[in-house]
């Protein structure tokens, strides 16, 4: 059976995994998705710990370690950095944590983690952002049937919200005198391929 | 008073440091802490493991070849000894200083 949750809370995981064990629903993987596996009701305890690991040799010991003091790692990859586990042995600790800064040592790894994947990821979300927000807004100045060139250097050194820039008209005499029709924003161009300038210049002649 | 940064220890990391001055890797530092606070001090896999890789990184433990291939064995450094040694000073200080300190309160 797949599940799909989303927690920001371990604890809240770690329970909600427990209630699931207890219901005869074993944890096999967790990949995008919780895969559990029918089995008897079990009443063990899970446990959830966040670390990456660049080393598989490091990523071995470190399962061996909980192993060997009654913890099974059930789901979790080398990579990723959630890791999950079940309680195996009757007298091992109630906790995979035997103090407060390690137990919470892991939502500041998980957090250094996501904020790294965040900065990799700004190239993208800008261009989804440029893609979804400008082009509709830049096209409805300058005619329709004209490819329009954004100056994506521009718009990096660009602070505050895009959409709430003023647009110039169509025709600003920008300071680069090659493009004539260039659209100026501050800090933002929008050029017009030299191709179509002359068929747009005389459109404008003749309005 | 220049007190060495890394002062005072956490117990976590005062019992392993004490425990490695024997090479060991994690679970039988673990079992050792138990045995030697007679089942007072129990530290749990995540946070053992946490201990054992600031220390390395403070190069205050290395690891050394170990007959197990799956489980890493460490030993204290000399840096290791040396804070060791600090701390525990620091703490028989603090025994000496509260010793006197109640005998002078109940007089």
């Amino acid at each position: 059976m797949k599940k799909f949750r989303l927690f920001l809370d371990y604890e809240k995981e770690e329970n909600w995994l427990h209630a699931m064990a207890q219901k005869g629903w074993a944890l096999k993987s967790v990949l995008f998705t919780y895969t559990f596996q029918k089995t008897a009701q079990e009443d063990t305890s899970i446990r959830v710990d966040f670390r990456l690991f660049k080393r598989k040799k490091d990523y071995l010991d470190y399962i061996a370690l909980f192993e060997d003091s009654g913890w099974q790692h059930i789901a979790g990859y080398k990579s990723i950095g959630i890791h999950y586990f079940k309680k195996t042995r009757e007298q091992a600790n109630e906790d995979i944590f035997s103090d407060a800064a390690s137990k919470a040592g892991r939502y500041k790894r998980a957090s250094e983690m996501w904020l790294m994947f965040f900065i990799c990821y700004i190239p993208v979300i800008l261009s989804v952002y440029i893609n979804t927000i400008l082009i509709p807004v830049s096209v409805q100045q300058a005619s329709p049937h004209h490819s329009l060139l954004i100056d994506l250097k521009s718009l990096y050194q660009h602070t505050g919200p895009l959409a709430s820039l003023p647009v110039c008209t169509p025709g600003y005499d920008n300071d680069n005198s090659t493009y004539p029709l260039a659209i100026r924003i501050p800090n933002l161009r929008i050029v017009v391929p030299q191709s179509l300038q002359k068929a747009a210049t005389s459109l404008m002649h003749s309005l | 008073m220049n007190r060495d940064a890394n002062l005072p220890l956490t117990e976590t990391t005062y019992y392993v440091l004490l425990t490695l001055l024997s090479p060991a890797h994690g679970y039988i530092i673990m079992q050792k802490i138990e045995e030697l606070s007679s089942g007072q001090v129990r530290l749990a896999a995540g946070t053992l493991y946490g201990a054992l890789e600031n220390l390395e990184k403070q190069k205050m433990i290395r690891q050394i070849p170990g007959q197990d291939a799956r489980r890493k064995t460490y030993a204290i450094t000399p840096k290791g000894h040396e804070v060791l040694t600090l701390d525990y000073e620091r703490m028989k200080y603090m025994i000496l200083l509260t010793d006197a300190y109640l005998q002078k309160v109940g007089e």
